[in-house]
């Protein structure tokens, strides 16, 4: 079982590696059969994606949400599933070029650096063992997932920006972006569905650390940069109400925004020593 | 950015709050940064500005309050703006002022002016707007809101942020927060609890462990570990319970939780003559004061199994190799060191006085703590959930549409407003035309 997991898996890399490919190609070619294959084989990594999500579920007996390799598979999956998604309903190929190459990045790192002890399928140590598990994980993966499409769009909005002043060919890609203003108000919308997950974390976080930790808040090093991320979003959805403000340094927040989660996940972990040492 | 504006516009504009959270963001990330030792040594900026203690920090805390009351007044602004305008009805709009607006769309129909305006009407008010109209010289204009309760949203939000923070200062004025080690079979009262790490311990109750016990896995890593213990009242007994890891047992608000667990050593000291003069046990690393004198013993357990480490709990928790390692202070000064077995006397001082380590007890780590705030921050916490619901997911938008008779055909013009979401408005407004124009005859 174990086997197919992993062929599940490298299946799933392989056809982002490619999808990343394929959205660099459609960035220089403008030719949307190009695009249309991005998508199909990003689907088609997807589905591996959940296999191998589905058959490590069984492996182990419980939801694959325990680990630092079960929280990456997982999380790609998320950005994956939100980024579908988004291309299906504004039928913007584009971000593909700003999301793919994170996803196979994340996947690669998963692949090549992360050490065997990692990815074992180990017990539940004792403070894990609570209901609140499913509900805090699964939102902060939802949450994080949603962070990495605004953060793919923002990253459009300031590389549009920077061009607006250039002459820009009309036949390349780059002309062909949306407008600004759609890129930023599509940022927002996810902006604002990854803030509410992420407060839904931080309370059922704090649920569970009064049960198991006798704190609803012990300024961990993971409990903080939460926080941090959070204030960060929260900043960046209030900048966009403040007339100097809004667009660029909103954009640019949701950029800092989404450093933040991946500290939050890399950083504290590898960096940092807390409580939450286990994930 | 401050010239000429009054205290009160500067504490409830939106800016100040950003760049507050901004400033107590930046400062966080120094915290996760520099080592929180509340007690540790540093140089007199770490010691001025509390940087082992970031959190705790007298400006930490002073701009959080500052972002306290900022909220409060933007809320209270907020609130007394939405208050004013409740009852407000938006003024209707002509055809010329609705192709001003963003998103819009003009169109024309065959058919009556009635007609239309009663299908737009029905069409609008199915899709849960509120409407409002009038007529003029053979023209219709409508006004629509829709979402009015999402407004509310953000000032619940907001709110409950306040709630939030009351709960936390509750939570510091009147509770307390602190460890006990306690050995199986002994009895603690709850005012001797050492390491009060917050506040002062009000309760005074005893505690009395019957029992401890490890759930392993197959492969001997713990699956679970719980204590057996009772609460003392004036020496009666008044509740047993079972606490276990993410299961703690809550007496009268004070709640015990199971934290850590370990071996603690049992001492016996004999006079010249043989007689015990004084019995305890001992967590080890701890200090064992033997009466009468000004020396102070610390035995540390060292397991063959796991080494010397005491932070880290055995791996069984019956040792059957293990030796006691043990320094002997007077005062703060070292006088003595040595290992020794079990049952084995150990001279103490030239009067023949000797103490013996006679086996050990396994011993719980409770956390215990009362937090009469914490219902405010569950309040606090839906409140701020229910909020961002209402905010998030409400679509606040205003339409206005003007329908005007010609001669052979009936020109249509809607217009939109909303503070979120311009291109969902710009959709919906696309399908309302579609509908209207779908059900033209």
């Amino acid at each position: 079982m174990g086997n197919y997991e992993n062929i599940a898996f490298i299946t799933a890399f392989v056809s982002y590696g490619i999808a990343s490919f394929l959205y660099v190609g459609y960035f220089i070619s403008v030719n949307t059969a190009v695009s249309r294959w991005a998508a199909l084989i990003t689907g088609w990594g997807w589905m591996f994606n959940t296999l191998a999500l589905i058959l490590r579920t069984i492996n182990a007996g419980r939801l694959p949400l325990v680990n630092g390799y079960e929280f990456l598979i997982a999380f790609v999956w998320a950005i994956v599933l939100f980024y579908l998604w988004f291309e299906y309903r504004y039928k913007i190929q584009t971000v593909g070029l700003f999301i793919m190459p994170i996803v196979w990045l994340l996947m690669a790192y998963v692949a090549v650096a992360m050490p065997d002890s990692q990815k074992a399928i180990a017990p539940l140590m004792p403070a894990l063992k609570s209901n609140w598990l499913s509900v805090h994980v699964a939102t902060a993966i939802l949450a994080y997932g949603a962070f990495a499409i605004s953060f793919g769009l923002a990253l459009m909005y300031l590389l549009k920006e920077s061009w607006a002043d250039k002459n820009i060919k009309v036949d390349s890609l780059l002309y062909h972006l949306p407008p600004l203003e759609v890129l930023d108000e599509i940022s927002y919308q996810f902006i604002t569905l990854g803030f509410f997950l992420l407060s839904i974390v931080i309370v059922s976080g704090a649920i569970w650390a009064e049960q198991a930790w006798g704190s609803y808040w012990s300024w961990d090093p993971k409990e903080t940069w939460s926080l941090i991320t959070w204030m960060i979003y929260g900043a960046c959805l209030h900048a966009r109400q403040t007339y100097e403000w809004r667009g660029h340094r909103a954009i640019l927040l949701a950029v800092i925004g989404f450093a933040a989660v991946l500290f939050t996940f890399f950083g504290v972990n590898y960096l940092l020593s807390g409580l939450h040492s286990y994930a | 950015m401050l010239a000429g504006k009054s205290w009160w516009t500067i504490l409830r504009s939106m800016k100040m709050g950003l760049y507050l959270v901004l400033t107590i963001a930046a400062a966080s990330i120094v915290g996760t940064l520099v080592p929180q030792h509340p007690d540790g040594p540093g140089s007199w900026v770490e010691k001025y500005l509390q940087l082992g203690d970031l959190y705790h920090s007298w400006w930490y805390i002073t701009l959080l309050g500052i972002l306290t009351l900022n909220i409060l007044a933007c809320s209270f602004y907020r609130f007394k703006t939405i208050w004013l305008n409740k009852n407000r009805v938006h003024p209707l709009l002509e055809s010329r002022q609705i192709g001003k607006l963003n998103p819009n769309v003009a169109f024309t129909l065959a058919g009556s002016n009635d007609e239309i305006k009663n299908r737009i009407n029905d069409l609008l008010v199915r899709r849960g707007l509120d409407v409002w109209s009038d007529s003029a010289n053979g023209k219709y204009r409508i006004g629509a809101q829709h979402g009015r309760f999402a407004v509310w949203g953000s000032i619940i939000t907001h709110f409950s942020f306040i709630v939030i923070m009351v709960g936390i200062l509750i939570g510091v004025i009147f509770g307390y927060q602190g460890t006990m080690d306690i050995p199986v079979g002994d009895t603690v009262n709850l005012t001797d609890m050492v390491g009060v790490d917050k506040g002062h311990v009000k309760n005074d109750f005893q505690v009395r462990i019957d029992g401890f016990w490890i759930e392993p896995y197959p492969n001997g890593s713990p699956a679970g570990y719980y204590s057996r213990m009772t609460i003392l009242e004036n020496d009666k007994s008044v509740q047993t319970a079972t606490i276990g890891v993410n299961d703690p047992l809550n007496y009268q608000g004070t709640k015990f939780y199971q934290a850590r667990y370990g071996e603690a050593i049992e001492i016996q000291v004999n006079g010249q003559d043989g007689r015990v003069i004084q019995q305890g046990t001992i967590v080890a690393g701890d200090r064992f004061k033997v009466e009468g004198t000004n020396l102070t013993i610390v035995p540390y357990l060292h397991n063959p199994e796991n080494g010397a480490d005491a932070a880290t709990p055995p791996k069984s928790t019956q040792p059957t190799q293990s030796r006691v390692i043990y320094l002997i202070l007077q005062g703060e000064q070292r006088v003595g060191m040595g290992a020794e077995g079990f049952d084995l006397p150990i001279s103490l001082g030239q009067d023949g006085t000797t103490f013996t380590f006679q086996g050990t007890v396994p011993y719980t780590g409770l956390q215990v703590k009362k937090d009469p705030g914490v219902p405010l921050i569950w309040l606090g916490s839906i409140l701020m959930l229910l909020g961002m619901g209402f905010s998030f997911f409400g679509t606040p938008y205003y339409l206005w549409i003007a329908i005007e008779q010609h001669e052979k055909w009936v020109a249509v013009y809607i217009g939109g407003r909303t503070t979120k979401n311009r291109l969902g408005l710009a959709d919906r407004i696309g399908k309302l035309a579609h509908d209207i124009k779908s059900q033209a005859v």
